[in-house]
């Protein structure tokens, strides 16, 4: 029945198998490789295109892999952030798999008859009724809830299957925190292994969390070449090598093979609370002494963020209670705010905060635009943009030692030679359509092309 | 296939298909179909309310976790 199967669904078609290493940068690879310690890796290089690539504004996992999954920007996918607000009344949220507005690429290949499995891969809690099997992500915390089809639970739970590593760990307890990362890496692979061998599939998306839970944790260590950390991280990056080495002598050469990051990484100088800046100039007031979160704020505010570097302007007729008139003076204001925010300093070292800042209508489009942030910060390097309005000042150096940047993400693609050009993670899903020679309806939606073409 | 087992056809007044197709033309929708499954999710999902969405358990683990990871 396997065998039959197979050859049924195979249908000369190709197949794909795609192996996401969050949060893993192009350069660190290449300094790895250089050094000798990836050597799995280095010699895929001789068989195949390794290049940098973008990732999206604002970079975060939760935006770049739904732009993965959807091939378009997220006013168009509607995921804009691991928080996200809603109006009228005005809160905060958590988006989910929920509310992403158009298909993902499992059930894009689900609709036409094709076999998806897909583990750990952000943003996929609740799990989808796929043509095959879904493993949620880290925004699932009870397995038994992230599992399609739930017949996969039991033996999830028979190997201790783990969903996430325990981040707090990373703070406090490193000795901890490493065994958790091993642990939860061991068993994703294990899980993974069984799937590959049982299930028939024509699209196999494997995601490892745990290259960007050590890096958020141990980066500034592995950098300063910490005399027992550096050599941690190396291990575990080690393991990583393993792995790809031997997915590529499990994936025969009719299996196309895929490997990619969502973001790069770099070292934190500092945290950088917007929100307080906003408030110190007079632009963001609170209707209580201890306001909570930006939801408290006074009608009278004229601009608030969200992490990381969204502001929003307080806008009458868009915001519960807004301040600022569309037209000449939203316009003005935004205007006032990039020119003002570009020359942010560390008060510390007066190194200049900002590299960029992006209008909306600069990076968004669709039917989600009005809900995109009016104005997008990009920090320099090191200067993480968050968006508690807790903290009493500007800058602030805290336990998390790691945080993303947005052009160093990488993608490997085996058996291809690809020209060396600018591209992003959102040009994957049209070029995923083109490797696995399957036209997609959604195509014309895309905002990105493929890189084979 | 699999996947059309688990749909059902709902017919709708051809005006207001109409009229929707008009709103869906160059809004980023595929189709009026993608339209009207994603309005009818979010009424349904609303309507859940985001607490019954993710449980109060849920709800609490995951913002511990995102907050252990600088996100909140």
């Amino acid at each position: 029945m396997g065998i039959l199967k197979k050859i049924i669904t195979s249908n000369n078609k190709k197949r794909l198998f795609v192996l996401g290493l969050d949060g893993t940068p192009f350069t660190f690879l290449q300094k790895q490789m250089e050094e000798g310690k990836m050597p799995h890796f280095q010699r895929m290089l001789e068989k195949g295109s390794f290049l940098r690539m973008n990732s999206v504004i604002p970079c975060i996992s939760s935006v770049a892999w739904t732009s993965f999954l959807t091939g378009v920007n997220l006013a168009k996918h509607n995921l804009q952030g691991f928080v996200d607000r809603k109006l009228n009344p005005f809160r905060v949220y958590i988006p989910t798999a929920r509310n992403i507005a158009v298909p993902t690429i499992s059930e894009i290949l689900s609709e036409a008859g094709k076999r998806v499995v897909s583990i750990n891969v952000p943003v996929s809690y609740p799990p989808k009724e796929v043509n095959g099997i879904q493993i949620s992500c880290f925004l699932a915390t009870d397995l038994a809830k992230a599992v399609y089809p739930k017949h996969y639970y039991s033996y999830l739970k028979e190997i201790g299957y783990r969903i996430d590593v325990d981040a707090w760990q990373g703070r406090k307890e490193k000795e901890k925190f490493l065994k958790d990362i091993h642990y939860t890496y061991d068993k994703r692979l294990e899980a993974a292994y069984y799937l590959m061998g049982r299930e028939d599939w024509d699209y196999f998306q494997l995601h490892i969390m745990e290259t960007d839970r050590i890096n958020h944790f141990l980066w500034e260590q592995w950098e300063s070449g910490h005399e027992t950390y550096a050599a941690e991280f190396d291990k575990f990056y080690n393991k990583v090598d393993q792995l790809v080495g031997d997915l590529d002598a499990r994936l025969g050469n009719d299996v196309e093979f895929m490997i990619l990051s969502d973001h790069g990484f770099c070292s934190i100088k500092k945290e950088v609370y917007l929100n307080q800046w906003l408030e110190k100039n007079g632009y963001l007031k609170y209707k209580t002494d201890a306001p909570k979160s930006v939801t408290d704020m006074h009608p009278q505010s004229k601009a608030y963020s969200l992490i990381p570097g969204r502001i929003f302007i307080n806008l009458k007729g868009r915001e519960d209670e807004g301040s600022v008139a569309p037209g000449n003076e939203y316009e003005s204001l935004r205007q006032e705010l990039m020119e003002k925010i570009i020359h942010i300093t560390d008060p510390d070292t007066g190194e200049k905060i900002v590299k960029k800042i992006y209008k909306r209508e600069d990076l968004y489009s669709g039917p989600f635009y009005d809900d995109s942030p009016d104005l997008v910060v990009v920090p320099n390097d090191g200067f993480d943009l968050k968006g508690n309005i807790k903290q009493p000042n500007l800058t602030y150096k805290g336990e998390l030692v790691g945080m993303h940047t947005d052009d160093d993400a990488f993608f490997y693609l085996r058996n291809y030679d690809i020209e060396p050009q600018e591209f992003g993670i959102i040009d994957m899903l049209p070029t995923i359509a083109e490797l696995m020679e399957f036209p997609m309806k959604e195509a014309e939606n895309f905002d990105g092309s493929s890189v084979l073409s | 296939m699999e996947s059309q087992e688990n749909k059902v056809t709902i017919k709708i007044p051809r005006p207001l298909y109409n009229r929707i197709k008009k709103i869906v033309e160059g809004s980023g929708f595929n189709s009026v179909t993608d339209f009207i499954v994603y309005v009818l999710r979010d009424i349904v999902s609303s309507k859940q309310a985001e607490d019954e969405q993710l449980t109060k358990e849920e709800l609490t683990a995951i913002r511990k976790r995102l907050k252990s990871l600088g996100y909140l």
